[in-house]
């Protein structure tokens, strides 16, 4: 569980990685440039840096260079990642103060290896507090209620996807609603609300359905609560992406709260410190 | 979910069973880079048995396509189900993606330069 930055500029190389490293239980940090790398690295303090040596602008050498000579950053250990195996790239690597080098494609097995004598000694330099336990779930006594831990949330997540399964079938909801439904959930508990909940921090997402008559038109209203007692997080503040855009110009990711805003028809947040966080998502039925 | 891979002579078709969703869409995003890793940038991804799909494994195709694309390719995607094709229509994917009915109508695409 350490705090990692990833300097790479490589969009997709950029996106697996982080999530490999994310799924080991680490925090993971971008920067998509050597420039922002060096700017990030006294701020962000991470345990230990990934540095891409093709980058625009300053490449890695130099931005490694400049994170070696800043007081405030030069004891943070730095592996360098290259696409080639050359000798002198690794020689050069070590010249410009990395602390270990690895080639890439990156072969996940073994970038851990090298990086876990790193941030050990980085850890036992910090003399860290020992991580909190994680929050285990606890299943909720309330009828169509679950709970389910973030961000360890995917050991999880298929049996929070039966509970809606059987709610569905209890309404007798449609298989279209139950697809519906089963997107708004991946997304939330998968993708949005992971992001309020970095590892060392893990929290506990509830969440309530319910199917009630609505007073008025629509006759049924579908009603699901997620809360928890996390920092305040408003997921519906995030911008919605251009889905107009042409490809080469499209964001990879802020996909996911674009489809629970397409896929129910009122969403609310609420924070109050009593409270907490609290998302409420409405499905008109017909 | 699973993967199937199959050569054709200029097209490498990907046969994807199961739910793309944040638990697989890894698995997909690492075939994906690798075949374009590999020089195999004309890609169609046969969706007949996926029937599921959130934004994890729509992010694995944009990515994919943005590479293939950058490096002359392309993916493309067959047989999509209602469900993923509902997804994909919400997420602007129609606009950006090509989508045919079937695996040969892909393929073949590549071959009159679609």
């Amino acid at each position: 569980m350490a705090k990692l930055l990833l300097v790479e500029d490589n969009e997709m190389n950029r996106e697996m990685l982080s999530r490999r490293l994310v799924r080991r239980g680490h925090e993971v940090v971008i920067a998509v440039d050597g420039l922002q790398g060096v700017a990030m690295a006294a701020p962000q303090q991470p345990d230990l840096i990934l540095m891409d040596m093709s980058l625009p602008g300053i490449d890695g050498w130099e931005a490694t260079r400049r994170i070696k000579a800043d007081a405030a950053t030069r004891h943070i250990p730095v592996v360098a990642l290259t696409a080639h195996a050359m000798s002198d790239d690794r020689a050069k690597a070590l010249a410009a103060g990395c602390d270990d080098f690895d080639t890439k494609p990156v072969d996940l097995a073994r970038l851990l290896s090298k990086m876990e004598p790193l941030l050990a000694a980085r850890s036992a330099s910090l003399q860290s507090l020992p991580l909190n336990e994680p929050v285990m779930p606890s299943a909720d006594a309330v009828m169509n209620a679950a709970a389910l831990t973030l961000p360890a949330v995917h050991a999880s997540l298929p049996a929070f996807k039966t509970e809606l399964e059987h709610f569905c079938m209890q309404c007798g909801l449609s298989a279209a609603v139950q697809q519906d439904l089963q997107v708004v959930l991946d997304e939330l508990c998968a993708n949005v609300f992971k992001h309020a909940y970095p590892p060392q921090q893990p929290g506990e997402l509830h969440m309530a359905l319910r199917c009630a008559p609505g007073a008025a038109p629509p006759r049924r209203r579908l009603t699901l609560t997620l809360s928890d007692h996390g920092r305040p997080f408003d997921p519906l503040a995030q911008a919605a992406p251009d889905v107009s855009l042409p490809w080469q110009e499209r964001p990879i990711g802020g996909l996911g709260i674009h489809l629970v805003q397409q896929l129910t028809d009122e969403q609310h947040y609420s924070h109050t410190p009593a409270e907490g966080n609290r998302l409420t998502l409405v499905k008109h039925l017909a | 979910m699973e993967l199937a891979t199959t050569l054709h002579e200029h097209v490498t078709v990907i046969a994807i069973a199961g739910s793309v969703d944040s638990l697989t869409a890894e698995q997909l995003t690492q075939s994906l880079v690798e075949h374009v890793g590999q020089g195999r940038v004309r890609l169609v991804c046969d969706f007949s048995a996926v029937d599921y799909t959130s934004s994890a494994g729509l992010r694995s195709l944009l990515g994919a396509l943005k590479e293939s694309r950058r490096l002359g390719g392309d993916l493309r995607m067959a047989a999509v189900q209602p469900a993923v094709q509902r997804v994909l229509s919400l997420s602007g994917f129609a606009s950006i993606i090509k989508i045919f009915d079937d695996v040969p109508g892909a393929v073949g695409s590549y071959a009159v330069g679609a």
